[in-house]
């Protein structure tokens, strides 16, 4: 029942937040979004996901809306909030100074 | 800090809309399902098989759910609510157990509260006075006792030359009468004090002033410090007091000031009613001889009581360079101020100890039940487990259950430890009214406390070790065949050996305590207690300031006295019966030596000894021919004739006081030794050299009226009363007691501690047997179905019952000997804390083991009993 090692600490919150900013998505949808974009090479499992998205929400960097979805059935949909998009910005820009030290601590040549 | 001001108005939607959020959740996770399965079908699966998948892909609803939940706020306390009526849901059901437990935690805790309170006053609370670690008492040694009282130039030798104390006063208690025009006279407890008294303890007085070197000046105007509580008693708290002057022995006083309620502390001092200087004459400050006042010094400031140790050990042998006739033998001690004498102390610190093991048992038998209930609950808790429960959830829910016991037990146990607090109080102090024994704040709190840690540690273990178990195995066993694991099942016998190790402990160090101060309160005193009867009288005031009229005056006394119908003999002296000293001690010289001889100073009528039954051994006793004008004579005992004159006739010798006018006595008898425990700074039995003198050739203010009677007390003294008030209407009696009672109050609390002690032992044991009978039930009950299936094969009961017995015998001689061996360390350990308690017989200790062994064994056969005579078919149906 053990999580596979599959994600950085930490990074599933800014994976869920980038994308319920590109559009307000529920859950089902969500998940199928984070297997398609990331391939096979981040594994959620659904049971994490919910948890993660209550989370975000009380945090207050989404919003949720019940909303009818594509199949009739009522559905909550997942959004980004004003602080959130601050937020994400934010966390964005130091994830990528992070990596790019990372990247070029791990670029020396071995002696 | 901008993070969660964001993260408000979600968190407060959470806490409100509490129930449509459950909704919610139920919702978004049922829409997830549907739609995952939708998509599982798509891919082929039947419609059972895709639910199933889409179910198992998001790793159980419920266990979502749960998780979800954990991320609201405030989560905790609704699992808290829950766990709680979970808990209280899962006592009631288990009745049993619950009573097992409560009863436990209410023993150990209720124990250790009261003992916590009693004690408390004794060894953890200081004196109430500024600084009291800087306040010391200063005690002349000799090889008789380490406590003896200083003479009054010595005194004053001390004060002028040490460089270590800031003040060093003296002090005697005293008694006064107190007589106002027609009213009756009453007695009045006095602490006589140096003028540097009240600032050595730092307190100012409550109104008016305290004294000053001035007053003890001899022939200064007689003052007088009001205690609070004769303030209040006598003169209704009289603001307008001070100034006011009272008759005191006769005589007028004036009243400068009243002392704050909390400067008395009967504790250390006794009742105090008021304040006196001594003002000494002169003849008394020159005065080496007469050993009556007792010295407390304030340490100046970085002064370490050792350094004033050495300070006064050299003091001392300076004044004995400077006066020959000083005892060469005698030296000078300091002992930091305490309540209670070391012996006391340390003894009700080793009872304290032994108060924890008692909780160590109540534990041991806590975690002993709770682990016997989880792992007959670790089928309940798989299926939790499996339909949802998280583990953490489930332990938190044991840990629930544990604290819940222990709140209910911490409920009944502080209401019976504040009553028994208050018995003991009682019994203990009852003649010190003022003293102040109570269930504190800080006492409820660490009894309380106690109870918590103790339900937490140890619901905690069991909890840990059954959720250890895994789900599967668990429910795939038989639920009636199901043992614990092999884990569990060390533990608990562990548990077991530890409980009968630790009540034997305590069984053996209460015993030899309690032997050791038998054989010590057991000593013959060297005269017989039953039948005596005692009262004291002031001889003081206009109508008796003159030796003859005193003499004459308690002559008659005692002829009256003696006249009483039913009073054998009576006899009039200087010190009340001697229970636990002699009341005044005196530094003789001895003809023939240069040194001086401390002795205790008896003065007595002839009658003394016939009253009292102390035995001559040579010579004579006193006659009526004893008086003044005739040869002056005296009686010694034994243990000053052969430590004087070993191998020689002591009669004829004399005996005489120190300086240039010796007044020989000549020793005329030798009487047994009269003995009495003594708590010096250790405990022993004290045969100290003792003197008696005709009071016909000395006379005394303060006398003692003996006599030995077989009528009830009671009467004899209401008829004493009418014989002394014939005699002189203003005269108070009082003091009256039996020897007997006098003897008891002097052991009153070494009797306490000894109740005290077995009363722990009979907890230590009963909680053992509570706590082995508990779990061999238990598990007896689990192996219901293997007994029964043997007994159905034709095993006999007393195989049966063997088999079940036979691991109890081997785990209560193994927790027996560790026991023993404890108790052998114990016993090391108490002698070493009192070198001088008799070390208690091997038979003693032998039996307590014994007894030990023999309450385990019933405590395990009890349920082997039962498992032996239970019906096999009835058992295996069941199956």
């Amino acid at each position: 029942m053990s999580k596979p090692p599959d994600l950085v600490w930490g990074t599933l919150d800014l994976l869920l937040l980038k994308i319920v900013a590109l559009e307000p998505l529920h859950g089902w949808a969500i998940s199928q979004r984070l297997k398609h974009v990331s391939g096979d090479e981040l594994q959620v499992s659904d049971g994490s996901l919910y948890p993660a998205l209550h989370k975000l929400e009380l945090a207050g960097w989404i919003t949720a809306e019940w909303k009818t979805s594509e199949l009739g059935r009522r559905a909550k949909f997942y959004s980004l909030t004003r602080a959130g998009r601050r937020y994400l910005d934010q966390e964005t820009a130091h994830w990528h100074r992070l990596t790019s030290a990372i990247s070029r601590v791990l670029a020396l040549k071995e002696m | 800090m901008r993070r969660w001001i964001h993260a408000i108005p979600a968190r407060l939607k959470a806490i409100v809309y509490r129930r449509r959020i459950e909704q919610d959740l139920d919702d978004e996770l049922a829409f997830h399902v549907a739609m995952q399965a939708r998509a599982n079908a798509r891919e082929g699966m039947t419609d059972a098989e895709a639910y199933r998948r889409a179910r198992l892909e998001i790793d159980g609803v419920e266990q979502t759910k749960e998780r979800s939940r954990d991320v609201l706020p405030l989560h905790w306390a609704r699992d808290a609510i829950q766990d709680v009526r979970y808990g209280l849901r899962g006592l009631r059901k288990s009745p049993r157990f619950t009573v097992a437990a409560v009863l436990t935690v209410v023993l150990g805790v209720g124990a250790n509260a009261t003992i916590f309170s009693v004690l408390n006053p004794l060894l953890f609370k200081a004196l109430p006075y500024p600084e009291p670690e800087r306040i010391v008492q200063v005690f002349r040694t000799s090889p008789q006792s380490d406590r003896w009282p200083h003479s009054m130039a010595n005194y004053l030798d001390h004060r002028a030359r040490n460089t270590v104390f800031e003040h060093l006063a003296a002090v005697n208690w005293e008694d006064t009468s107190f007589a106002e025009p027609g009213q009756p006279a009453e007695r009045l407890f006095t602490l006589r004090t140096t003028g540097n008294f009240f600032g050595l303890f730092g307190v100012g007085p409550l109104i008016g002033r305290t004294f000053t070197d001035a007053d003890d000046q001899a022939g200064a105007g007689e003052v007088v410090v009001l205690s609070y509580g004769f303030w209040q008693r006598r003169f209704n708290g009289d603001p307008t007091i001070v100034g006011r002057a009272i008759r005191l022995n006769g005589g007028n006083s004036t009243v400068v000031g009243v002392m704050p309620r909390d400067f008395e502390y009967p504790l250390f001092w006794g009742n105090i009613d008021l304040w006196r200087p001594f003002a000494a004459t002169a003849q008394v400050r020159q005065d080496r001889g007469n050993n009556f006042v007792r010295e407390f010094g304030r340490l100046k400031p970085g002064v370490t009581p050792d350094q004033a140790d050495a300070a006064m050990k050299a003091i001392d042998k300076q004044i004995l360079a400077e006066h020959a006739n000083l005892d060469r033998r005698e030296g000078m001690r300091i002992e930091k101020l305490n309540i209670v004498n070391p012996v006391m102390r340390r003894m009700s610190a080793f009872a304290f100890g032994l108060t924890f093991l008692v909780l160590l048992i109540a534990c041991v038998n806590l975690a002993n039940l709770q682990l016997a209930r989880t792992a007959a609950r670790a089928r309940e808790f798989a299926i939790r487990g499996a339909i949802g429960g998280g583990k953490g959830r489930l332990l938190r829910q044991s840990l629930a259950d544990s604290l819940l016991l222990s709140l209910v037990g911490g409920a009944i146990a502080i209401p019976l430890s504040f009553w028994c607090t208050r018995l003991i109080a009682a019994q203990q102090f009852a003649d010190l009214p003022d003293v102040r024994v109570v269930l504190e704040p800080a006492t409820l709190a660490f009894a309380f406390g106690s109870a918590m840690v103790t339900g937490l540690i140890f619901g905690a273990v069991p909890a840990w070790l059954a959720s250890r178990a895994d789900i599967n195995d668990v429910l795939k066993q038989n639920p009636q065949s199901m043992t614990a694991g092999p884990g569990p099942q060390r533990f608990r016998k562990g548990l077991i050996v530890a409980e009968i190790a630790f009540a034997l402990i305590i069984l053996s160090g209460a015993v030899s305590l309690v032997r050791g101060l038998q054989r010590i309160t057991a000593v013959d005193p060297g005269w017989r207690v039953d039948g005596v009867l005692a009262a004291r009288l002031n001889l003081v005031g206009p109508t008796y300031s003159d030796p003859v009229a005193r003499r004459s005056f308690f002559e008659t006394l005692r002829d009256r006295v003696a006249g009483i119908p039913g009073v054998a003999s009576a006899a009039v002296s200087s010190s009340s019966v001697p229970t636990a000293t002699f009341s005044a001690s005196t530094s003789f010289a001895v003809e023939g030596r240069t040194d001086s001889v401390l002795a205790y100073n008896e003065r007595v009528t002839p009658e003394y000894f016939a009253t009292l039954q102390v035995p001559l051994r040579r010579g004579r006793l006193f006659t009526a021919d004893d008086r003044f004008g005739r040869i002056p004579v005296m009686v010694i005992n034994e243990a000053m004739a052969r430590a004087l004159w070993p191998g020689e006739n002591p009669l004829g010798k004399r005996i005489g006081n120190r300086g240039p006018n010796p007044n020989w006595r000549e020793v005329v008898g030798v009487v047994g030794d009269v003995t009495f425990p003594s708590f010096g700074a250790s405990y022993s039995v004290d045969t100290a050299f003792e003197t008696y003198q005709p009071l016909a050739q000395t006379g005394t203010q303060f006398v003692n009226i003996l006599l030995r009677t077989d009528r009830q007390a009671d009467v004899i003294a209401s008829e004493l009363r009418r014989v002394v008030s014939a005699l002189d209407r203003d005269l108070p009696v009082y003091g009256l007691i039996t020897a007997r009672a006098a003897e008891q109050r002097q052991t009153a609390s070494l009797r306490l501690l000894a109740n005290v002690l077995a009363g722990f032992a009979a907890l230590g044991l009963l909680l053992a047997a509570i706590g082995i009978f508990g779990v061999v039930s238990y598990s007896t009950a689990q192996r219901a179905g293997e007994l029964g299936m043997r007994m159905a094969l034709g095993a006999r009961q007393s195989a049966v019952l063997w088999l079940v017995l036979e691991q109890g015998v081997r785990l209560t001689m193994v927790g027996a000997a560790v026991g023993l061996a404890g108790g052998l360390a114990l016993g090391r350990v108490l002698s070493s804390l009192m070198p001088n308690l008799p070390a208690p017989e091997v038979s003693i200790v032998l039996g307590a083991f014994a007894f030990m062994v023999l309450v385990a064994i019933a405590a395990f056969s009890i349920p082997a009993w039962r498992a032996s005579r239970t019906n096999p078919m009835l058992v295996l149906r069941h199956e």
